[in-house]
């Protein structure tokens, strides 16, 4: 079995992954070895053929491929350590992991520091637990978006799509104007669960019905989907069986949630953050266990590439400042904790003296905003659980978290003065 | 269709289970023998949807105290002689283990742990025990509550003793029965999938049998259909039974270590509850008793759902339903003439009806012998074949090859290198494996490699694992099904690409 040591091993070549190696060689770090398993590097970035990315990173709208190219092209020019095809199988607490792919067979790698940038997958139909038949025709919007985007082919002529995600609401459009119907769009929730530009430019441009507070409830057909069954929801998510009609189609999209992939985190006893399903992390992006840094989807769910890109950065930064001893860690540290109307919020715990970003989501939407981190206070028109918040503490702002050892997070509706 | 009559020494209709074993069993024999599916891959019916035990000894006493009326002393009932059907039970598991290795299947022995709530069951247990004893049944223990800790430290503190059968074992029954049709086939029978029985006439000196797929005339039919023997049987006029039974919804979970042992309680009437731990780190929580309905409906409901998650807590407490993979539903049968026991019978010459009551997994391969002696006993001159090679031709697994035997397969084929399944691990290789080893449809991909088997539910491998079948099949990934007729999984090129695909756009 070969061994590679490297000062810095990244598991995956996502937008996350390449940022993260891009920036590490900025930084200095010759020795770095970056693992993809699928063919190409980018990630899903590839499928995403509609425009939309880059915005804030490039100011500049791009396609998702164009977005890539980008940093494929900076990572070609840097003659980096890029393995395609390659699985890593299995990662340890001392950094160490194997591998395998066509060209090494089974690997090991000595790494002195990690990147986890596996990024994330998306939730089936059974962790919704739909009941009914299991034919063909029921697939993840994501894979939907592959077969369409980069193999060519439709899965299906009339489609229902549950759950309003990003990619559902694109997929929505892909498939009209690709000659299909798309029967609705049908989300439990009172709002859509992607962005609201997804839901103008994507359904209400394409006259594609959205059924909000409602949920399939069944699905039929024996080989091949025959329809689902629709119906409402009440608030407490019960299906309200007497508003069950019935919808006749061929394929049913599920676009209802991203889970971060940390299967190889957990081997390594990284500790997980329950409610993101990402690892625990301090404002470098250090997970608990020393010199493996997480970054983009895998950490949380974002909901713009910009910002996984901008993860990977400061992944990529931090391991290298890690290997130089750069990073400096207090005495003590600070637990960040997630108060009132606060959903999810990173990082977990503040160990240094540096500005820390944070970034959150709030549990439901709230006009008029007042969103306190420690002693500051931020005021947003609105805040939405779809749309992620980031916020930038300079350490003077952290000053009295230190004694107290705890800083909370919470936001408010404005009293009107 | 439009074809010559295919003719038959043996016609076996079905594909399950049973059917693929005795199709294996016969071909053994100097026979032309020919297995109808009506599904596209075998054990795709109610095969696929067992929970995949091949019981202990202890299971048949403890399935005999849900049933006991008390119309004699509990410990003779408990002791009356072995039926049919726990004979060939017993056989038929212990068969399993030296059939692993010829036909290269997984199995496990991971033993069943019977839990008792209160002394109450505790006393039961015990009765139980002691007619295991007198049985002679070996590798049974009785357990308290510290030994259950030591050997399930995850499971609920509540159960304060219980019983240990070391003889029961687990294995994925799809994946067996298309070993057994691919090892028959490999020894000369002929395996016809989406082949479906419409009717049998009945001859002189044989049966002619009208399918989808064209006409076979048979000397002698095995009716080994599973669900629809009574179907079957009825177009031979010979149809003094029905089958029926229980529906029965399951879950599939990640086992993150919550149990290595199949849990269960203490005997209950209608209480089929089980954590059964599978043979590639999955959890089959099992299962509900819903009457059957319809054969058809092999539906899951929400109620089932969480009455199934609701046992899973009360005896893994620690367990989270963020790792459910799946959920289905499969069949309890049994059939009404002899409701307790298989029904193997010969209602007319040549015509042999093999309907099995649940359990039919474990006895699969005792009960293919039974068969195969009904039907020499008809005549049928079964002469063995000095050619008969037992050893399935199936690649193994890559991942669960040494680190050096997998390196010196790379280095011969890399696309053992290259994995396509990120959740169960399976290469490129193995997929082309599995379609020149006979797999045509996506679920017979999954269950033979278990690719698309794992957490992700084939989101990352289907579109992979389609392209690369239809590239070892030569056709366009348009024709390639989840499971045989009418289940394509593709509708047509996009726009860019034209009505056929990528295979038009990339001729």
């Amino acid at each position: 079995m070969i061994t590679h040591e490297v000062d810095l091993a990244i598991i995956g070549a996502g937008p996350a992954g390449m940022a993260a190696a891009l920036s590490a060689r900025e930084k200095g770090l010759e020795n770095i070895l970056l693992m993809e398993r699928a063919e190409y590097p980018g990630g899903l970035l590839h499928q995403c053929i509609h425009n939309g990315f880059g915005l804030h990173y490039f100011k500049e709208d791009l396609t998702g491929p164009e977005y890539a190219e980008r940093f494929i092209t900076q990572l070609n020019e840097m003659d980096l350590k890029l393995c395609l095809n390659t699985m890593v199988t299995h990662l340890n607490p001392d950094r160490s992991l194997v591998a395998i792919n066509p060209e090494w067979g089974e690997f090991e790698v000595l790494a002195k520091s990690v990147v986890l940038a596996m990024g994330c997958r998306e939730k089936t139909r059974f962790s919704l637990g739909i009941p009914g038949s299991r034919p063909a025709g029921i697939f993840t919007a994501g894979l939907a978006q592959k077969l369409v985007n980069v193999d060519g082919y439709m899965p299906g002529e009339a489609f229902v799509i549950l759950g309003s995600g990003d990619i559902g609401m694109i997929m929505a459009r892909r498939l009209t104007l690709e000659g299909a119907k798309v029967k609705a769009v049908v989300e439990a929730m009172p709002h859509v669960g992607g962005l609201i530009r997804n839901e103008v430019q994507c359904l209400h441009d394409f006259d594609i019905p959205l059924l909000l507070e409602h949920t399939v409830s069944e699905i039929y057909g024996n080989d091949r989907v025959e329809g689902v069954k629709i119906a409402k929801v009440d608030q407490g998510g019960n299906i309200l069986k007497e508003t069950e009609q019935d919808m006749p189609c061929d394929c049913l999209l599920l676009s209802v949630g991203l889970i971060p992939e940390n299967e190889l985190s957990v081997e390594a006893a990284v500790e997980l953050d329950e409610r993101i399903g990402g690892p625990i992390v301090d404002e470098y992006l250090q997970t608990n266990i020393d010199g493996i840094f997480a970054a983009g989807n895998v950490l949380q769910v974002w909901d713009l590439v910009d910002n996984v890109t901008l993860d990977g950065e400061k992944a990529g930064t931090n391991a290298a400042r890690f290997l130089s001893g750069e990073l400096k860690k207090q005495p003590k540290e600070i637990e960040v904790i997630p108060g009132e109307n606060i959903r999810t919020v990173t990082p977990h715990r503040i160990v240094g003296n540096e500005a820390v970003e944070f970034a959150l989501r709030v549990q439901h939407p709230i006009q008029n905003a007042a969103l306190r981190i420690g002693k500051r206070t931020k005021t947003f028109r609105v805040l939405s659980p779809t749309e992620m918040v980031t916020v930038t503490l300079k350490p003077s702002e952290m000053g009295s978290c230190w004694e107290s050892g705890k800083l909370e997070v919470a936001c408010y509706e404005r009293k009107k003065e | 269709m439009n074809r010559t009559v295919i003719e038959t020494q043996v016609a076996v209709i079905g594909g399950g289970i049973t059917g693929a074993a005795i199709t294996r069993e016969l071909s053994k024999y100097k026979l032309d023998v020919c297995l109808l599916e009506k599904e596209g891959g075998c054990g795709f019916g109610v095969t696929k949807a067992c929970q995949g035990l091949l019981h202990g000894g202890i299971s048949h006493l403890t399935s005999r105290t849900v049933k006991y009326h008390q119309d004699m002393p509990f410990k003779e009932y408990l002791l009356q002689p072995f039926l049919l059907k726990e004979n060939l039970q017993n056989r038929g598991r212990e068969e399993y283990f030296s059939l692993a290795h010829t036909l290269n299947e997984e199995i496990d022995r991971p033993g069943r742990l019977i839990l008792a709530e209160d002394k109450e069951d505790m006393e039961m247990i015990e009765l139980i025990k002691d007619a295991s004893k007198d049985l002679g049944m070996r590798g049974i223990s009785l357990l308290d509550r510290k030994s259950i800790e030591e050997m399930e430290p995850r499971v609920n503190p509540k159960y304060i003793g219980g019983l240990f059968d070391a003889n029961e074992a687990v294995v994925l029954p799809t994946a067996w029965a298309i070993a057994f049709a691919e090892n028959a086939a490999q020894n000369g029978a002929h395996i016809y999938k989406d082949t479906e029985v419409l009717d049998i006439d009945e001859k002189k000196d044989h049966y002619l049998i009208t399918t989808n797929n064209g006409p076979f005339k048979a000397e002698y039919v095995v009716n080994a259909a599973g669900l629809y023997a009574d179907d079957i049987a009825k177009m031979v006029n010979a149809a003094d039974f029905e089958i029926t039974g229980w529906k029965a919804q399951q879950l599939v979970m990640e086992n993150r270590n919550y149990t290595r042992h199949v849990l269960c309680g203490a005997p209950k009437p209608q209480q089929g509850r089980l954590v059964i731990p599978t043979t590639h780190n999955s959890l089959i929580v099992a299962h509900t008793f819903y009457p059957m309905t319809h054969k058809h409906d092999r539906s899951t409901t929400k109620e089932g759902v969480t009455e199934l998650l609701g046992w899973l807590y009360e005896f893994v407490p620690s367990i989270s339903d963020n790792h459910l993979i799946s959920a289905f539903s499969g069949f309890l049968t049994f059939n009404t003439k002899n409701p307790n026991d298989h029904l193997l019978e010969s209602p007319k010459r040549g015509f042999i009806t093999a309907a099995v009551s649940a359990p039919g997994l474990g006895p699969a391969p005792a009960l293919a012998r039974e068969i195969v002696r009904m039907l020499a006993d008809q005549d049928l001159e079964c002469t063995t074949r000095s050619d008969f090679n037992p050893y399935r031709n199936k690649a193994p697994r890559i991942m669960d090859l040494p680190v050096w035997e997998k390196n010196e397969r790379i280095k011969k084929e890399p696309k053992y290198g290259h994995l396509v399944c990120r959740c169960e691990k399976v290469s490129e290789q193995e997929i082309r494996d599995s379609v020149r080893g006979g797999a045509r449809t996506l679920d017979e991909i999954k269950y033979k490699t278990l690719a698309g088997f794992g957490r992700c539910q084939g989101g990352f491998c289907t579109s992979r694992v389609i392209k690369i079948m239809a590239e070892e099949l030569k056709v366009s990934q348009l024709e390639i099904t989840k499971k045989g007729l009418g289940s394509h999984i593709l509708a047509r090129g996009t726009k860019s690409f034209g009505a056929e695909g990528l295979k038009e756009a990339n001729p």
